[in-house]
């Protein structure tokens, strides 16, 4: 266990109920060390900490008591809940709205679910994801109680196995994005026009600081004095990126939740990692190749640096997002999603030597492409010679990049989402309604 | 007049786990079989046979069995080594295991 990880492993340890689980510390990172070094560093620390793990004896650990879920843990005023709250690592820094019973209650009436039903365990802290507890940190983060179906489904999404919520503190610092379809849109005024992405909007906003505080309080996420969050430089939460389903409509293409099996009416959320996001290209030309060809360039080029990452895992789901402008100019010649899709494919390349350098840097040490292949974890176009100058596709596969239609509608400009890996795999979830929801619904959209 | 007070419900969900009961210690590792596990990565190709060559000296008659034996706990297929792992580690005998490198 190298030193910058010790911390997190004992509260890894501590939460599956190992609390004593014997480590042996590598000291120092590494990826830095001479072959001489590492070599003096096992002789006269590791294994001086495996012989004391295997023969030490430890003692058993006792479970603390907790608060159950419904109990009153603090009465106080606004500033002395604020002051609890952040003292137990139970908030994200900001203020949070204090979670009384009668709001917690409010945002159950917007689902028919038990609040004792169990959604979920979340690692690494191993904490139930329950319908109330979704409530309470939905109250918490600034939300309004009628989006608390939203609220379910993305918890549902981050819950199942294969978005690999243990993942969360990795050390690249990924954040999860809500990708948003369906009539809910322009129920809840989301925005989805100019300024998308950014905060302003309070159904965009809340619901993505809802997820990020939920990731910390439920699976245990947390920066120091948290010990689980590894993220070398992270970054802040994302807020709900919606498509803009008019345009989609208008240009008869498919929505990005048609894209992932659902129908065009289904409210659909969507949760996926992102690791970083590229430069936010304006596209040029009087025809589409030429906006294509920059698309590829830029955005398809700024992801070239994840391939590595995404190739040792065999996943990768990247988001491009194309502002309206560029979308209709695109239809005009009846490219498709699609069409872009395999566009990138085609035209994106990125040296293997390149790849192999970058992953042996950053600890994958064993990374080797042509092993890979005929593991059959890269597609064989990545092993069809041993020259190491070779160029290779960015994406592994084109139906794997996901396409969003959203953004200011007068402007030219795309964005990519690099999504990392089996880390954060995107997972789809219908919004289940509650059965007066037209009439519960307490204002018009904007 | 004074401020309202709130009256707060706790933000967190209940434990899962249940405590673990960690094995008793070994206190000769001598004639005693060590299985190692390896996610792959941090030069964990290095620091194994490193490891080896040092146990030997203090327990010359120490077993290893190599992390090749048991797939790549932090790969493709992840779910799926770490579910064989009880049976596997059982196979081959292990008194104990070397997990790495964490990180």
């Amino acid at each position: 266990m190298l030193t910058g990880f010790l911390t997190q492993a004992k509260a890894i340890a501590k939460a599956m109920g190992a609390k004593n689980i014997a480590l042996a510390e590598y000291p120092g990172i590494v990826n830095m060390d001479s072959k001489e070094e590492l070599h003096r560093k096992v002789a006269d620390v590791v294994v001086k900490n495996i012989v004391a793990g295997f023969t030490n004896q430890v003692q058993e650990t006792v479970k603390s008591i907790e608060p159950s879920p419904r109990d009153i843990v603090f009465r106080g005023s606004l500033d002395e809940v604020q002051e609890h709250f952040y003292k137990n690592a139970w908030t994200d820094g900001l203020p949070v709205i204090p979670p009384t019973l009668k709001r917690v209650n409010d945002f159950l009436k917007f689902t028919a679910r038990d609040p004792g039903e169990i959604i979920g365990t979340l690692l690494p802290e191993n904490r139930e994801a329950t319908v109330w507890n979704v409530a309470v940190n939905g109250v918490m983060a600034g939300c309004r109680p009628e989006y608390m179906p939203i609220l379910l489904a993305a918890v549902e999404a981050i819950a199942a196995p294969e978005f690999h919520i243990q993942d969360g503190g990795a050390s690249p610092g990924w954040e999860p994005l809500i990708i948003l379809n369906g009539p809910i849109i322009k129920q809840l005024a989301f925005n989805y026009e100019t300024g998308v992405m950014r905060v302003g909007r309070q159904a965009n906003t809340s619901i993505g600081r809802f997820l990020k505080l939920y990731m910390m309080n439920i699976a245990g996420l947390r920066i120091p004095p948290g010990l689980a969050d590894k993220a070398t430089i992270g970054s802040g939460f994302n807020v709900v990126l919606p498509e803009n389903e008019d345009v989609i409509v208008e240009l008869g293409w498919e929505s990005f939740s048609m894209s992932r099996g659902f129908n065009r009416s289904d409210n659909v959320v969507t949760v996926q990692s992102v690791v970083y996001e590229t430069a936010p290209m304006a596209t040029g030309g009087v025809t589409a190749v030429e906006h294509l060809e920059i698309l590829a360039e830029v955005i398809g080029g700024n992801m070239a640096p994840w391939t590595h990452v995404a190739l040792n895992w065999g996943k990768f789901y990247p988001l491009v997002v194309i502002s309206p402008g560029v979308a209709r100019f695109l239809a005009k010649e009846s490219i498709t999603k699609n069409d872009v899709k395999r566009y990138l494919y085609d035209h994106t390349k990125v040296s293997v030597k390149s790849m192999e350098n970058l992953a042996h840097a950053g600890g994958l040490t064993s990374f080797n492409v042509n092993k890979l292949a005929a593991e059959g974890i890269a597609p064989k176009a990545y092993a069809e010679s041993v020259d190491p100058d070779r160029l290779v596709p960015v994406f592994l596969r084109p139906e794997w990049i996901g396409v969003v239609v959203s953004g200011d509608s007068g402007r030219s400009r795309c964005r990519g989402y690099v999504q990392n890996h089996e880390q954060g795999m995107p997972v789809s979830k219908k919004v289940v309604l509650p059965p007066d929801w037209e009439q519960m619904i307490p204002f018009k959209p904007i | 007049m004074g401020e309202t007070d709130y009256q707060v419900i706790w933000p967190l969900g209940k434990l899962a786990s249940r405590n673990v009961t960690l094995q008793s210690r070994i206190p000769d590792l001598n004639g005693k079989t060590i299985c190692e596990i390896s996610d792959y990565i941090f030069r964990g190709e290095e620091i194994f046979p490193a490891v080896r060559e040092e146990l030997r000296k203090i327990y010359p008659d120490i077993k290893f069995i190599e992390y090749t034996h048991f797939g790549n706990i932090h790969g493709v297929d992840e779910a799926d080594v770490i579910r064989s792992l009880p049976s596997r580690l059982k196979e081959h005998g292990c008194d104990g295991v070397i997990s790495g490198v964490g990180g």
